[in-house]
């Protein structure tokens, strides 16, 4: 059995290159994604219920109806946007042109370590089949049926075995980390080798090529350098000591050196981290949300502010690129936002969040 | 009431029993004040864990909601995933005041840190990370909370036990025991006056005998 990998290839009649068609539809879909002010009076509604009515006037409507079969709580919402978002993709991957679709799929490809993780864990955790496939995400290159043949493995080692045999990209890494994990039954270094792994192919994948590679490699660039910022901030919290820090920096950042990290996670404090970030793009980004880390003493605040920066970089990139990357790898995110909003409002309106504190969590583009 | 027989010798033994009863009573009675004052500390104790549990609740709820919300449900859910371990509690036992209490002790505190979860922190968001960590907080104050909570019943269920004690000795017995004493007393006065009556009639037939025998 070999993996059926996610479609990827150009509708028939489309050059590698050409971009016009492939902009042309996804600049239509971008049309339809929900505006702000319509995120905004949803984050309103007293109920879910009001929601749901919303939504079913919009492109959400196929997917809640078949979600809403078992219930009308914002797990079923949650889970109406979750085939919305995977349908999405696959129907966007379906008309994309060659490069396009490959640009797109390594930086898509965060989440088939997401799901690769996923199977891992459940099968350490001695899972059913069933339940390790409720937490999988097929948005990556690897399909549902692809996924399904991996949950179908015994154990830990099979799921190995079995990228190996299928030669996946990830095997080296998993290979790698089975040593440990038969060692300790820890699965964390094998996660920490997909991670590092993933960011080592992805930059060496877009290094070389036209512009279009180049705007997908600043982009995760910059990625790599929120995961690792994020992990300077936990690492001061953890009181871990400098050499341990640097078993978690990614390769492929942009501005975030290896020496810099270094230099980050040998201080001591959070002021100490904000002040050695100044000057940096991430500084003034971060110096926004300085107050409300104090008050909620919590690592979120940053990661949220940076996720809403990165969200805003791309979308702005895809603005200045008509007939480039830009404007697939814009509407990912804006879908992946806007998908991610609506799920803060219903799972917010359901769980009685206020709306001031609800729309804070909102990245509005 | 129970069959007594009236006599000086069951007199004097009620006597000694309500002597002992009462002497039983005031012993109960400081017990009870003894065990009244520890449980008012246990007390303030148990409701200061109580609101500690709560806030860490709600915090821990309101920090699942916005990581579910954000991350999604499947991000979630994967983490979780890779998180095992156990809880080690240590039982063992104390007395208070006569009163055998168990004392349950944390083994390992079952707060752990971002790199020791049994994920890799480079790819599990921090509103996951703390969402764990916060119901690691919630473990740590159940484990406390249900040693101060066990003992909290353990000491009111003695207070109620020796609170029916006092009560049963004080409008029970001892109330018994005085309406005993005061029968037997009132036989042995009826009796005693049933004698001297006798013995009055006795010797008045004696002294007319005698006059008889006199005059005869």
């Amino acid at each position: 059995m070999s993996p059926t990998t996610a479609p990827r290839t150009a509708e028939p009649g489309i050059s590698y290159t050409e971009y016009g068609y492939t902009n042309a539809r996804l600049r239509g879909m971008r049309a339809r994604l929900l505006k702000r002010d319509r995120l905004e009076q949803f984050a309103e509604f007293p109920d879910l219920h009001q929601l749901i009515q919303e939504l079913m006037q919009t492109e959400y409507a196929p997917d809640l109806e078949e979600a809403l079969i078992h219930g009308r709580t914002a797990a079923e919402v949650g889970e109406a946007l979750r085939l919305n978002l995977v349908r999405t993709y696959r129907k966007v991957f379906g008309f994309m042109n060659g490069e396009a679709a490959e640009i797109c799929g390594v930086i898509l490809g965060r989440w088939d370590i997401f799901n690769i993780k996923t199977v891992l864990r459940g099968k350490n955790a001695h899972l059913s089949n069933d339940e390790i496939a409720e937490g999988l995400l097929p948005v990556g290159a690897l399909s549902q049926a692809d996924l399904d043949g991996l949950v179908r493995q015994p154990d830990v080692r099979a799921v190995v075995n079995t990228a190996t045999t299928w030669g996946l990209p990830e095997a080296p890494a998993l290979r790698e980390g089975l040593v440990e994990f038969q060692r300790t039954g820890e699965l964390s270094d094998m996660e920490l080798a997909l991670d590092r792994h993933f960011a080592e192919r992805a930059e060496k994948e877009l290094a070389h090529g036209n512009r279009n590679h180049q705007m997908a490699r600043r982009i995760l660039g910059i990625q790599v350098d929120i995961q690792n910022l994020l992990m300077v901030f936990r690492v001061a919290r953890a009181n871990l000591d400098a050499s341990q820090a640097q078993r978690y920096f990614l390769p492929g950042g942009v501005d975030l050196t290896v020496e810099t990290y270094g230099k980050l996670a040998a201080l001591s404090d959070v002021d100490e981290i904000l002040d050695g970030l100044r000057g940096t793009r991430f500084g003034p980004v971060l110096e926004e949300v300085a107050t409300a880390y104090l008050e909620s003493q919590s690592i979120a605040t940053f990661e949220r502010a940076l996720e809403d920066y990165l969200t805003r970089k791309v979308i702005a990139m895809g603005g200045t690129d008509p007939l480039g990357v830009g404007i697939p790898l814009a509407y990912l995110w804006s879908k992946l936002n806007e998908v991610t909003n609506l799920r803060i409002i219903a799972k917010g309106i359901a769980m009685g969040v206020p709306t001031e504190r609800l729309k804070r969590e909102l990245i509005l583009v | 009431m129970e069959e007594v027989r009236p006599t000086r010798a069951e007199l004097l033994e009620r006597r000694a029993q309500i002597g002992l009863a009462q002497q039983g009573m005031d012993l109960l009675k400081q017990k009870r004040d003894a065990l009244l004052i520890e449980f008012m500390g246990v007390m303030d104790e148990t409701l200061r864990l109580s609101e500690s549990l709560q806030k860490n609740v709600s915090e821990a709820q309101y920090s699942l909601t916005i990581a579910k919300a954000v991350d999604g449900a499947v991000a979630v859910r994967s983490a979780s995933l890779a998180t095992k371990g156990e809880i080690v509690v240590d039982m063992s036992g104390t007395k208070i005041m006569g009163v055998a209490v168990p004392v349950v002790t944390k083994g390992d505190s079952p707060i752990k840190s971002s790199f020791t979860r049994g994920y890799s922190v480079t790819g599990v968001s921090s509103r996951v990370d703390e969402t764990a960590d916060k119901f690691e907080r919630i473990l740590d104050v159940i484990i406390e909370y249900a040693d101060i909570e066990t003992r909290l019943k353990r000491l009111g269920e003695e207070i109620n036990k020796t609170n029916r004690r006092v009560n049963a000795l004080e409008q029970v017995t001892v109330p018994a025991l005085r309406e005993q004493v005061a029968y037997i007393r009132q036989t042995l006065d009826e009796r005693a006056r049933e004698d001297l009556f006798r013995l009055k009639k006795v010797k008045k037939k004696i002294e007319s005998k005698k006059k008889a025998a006199q005059t005869g």
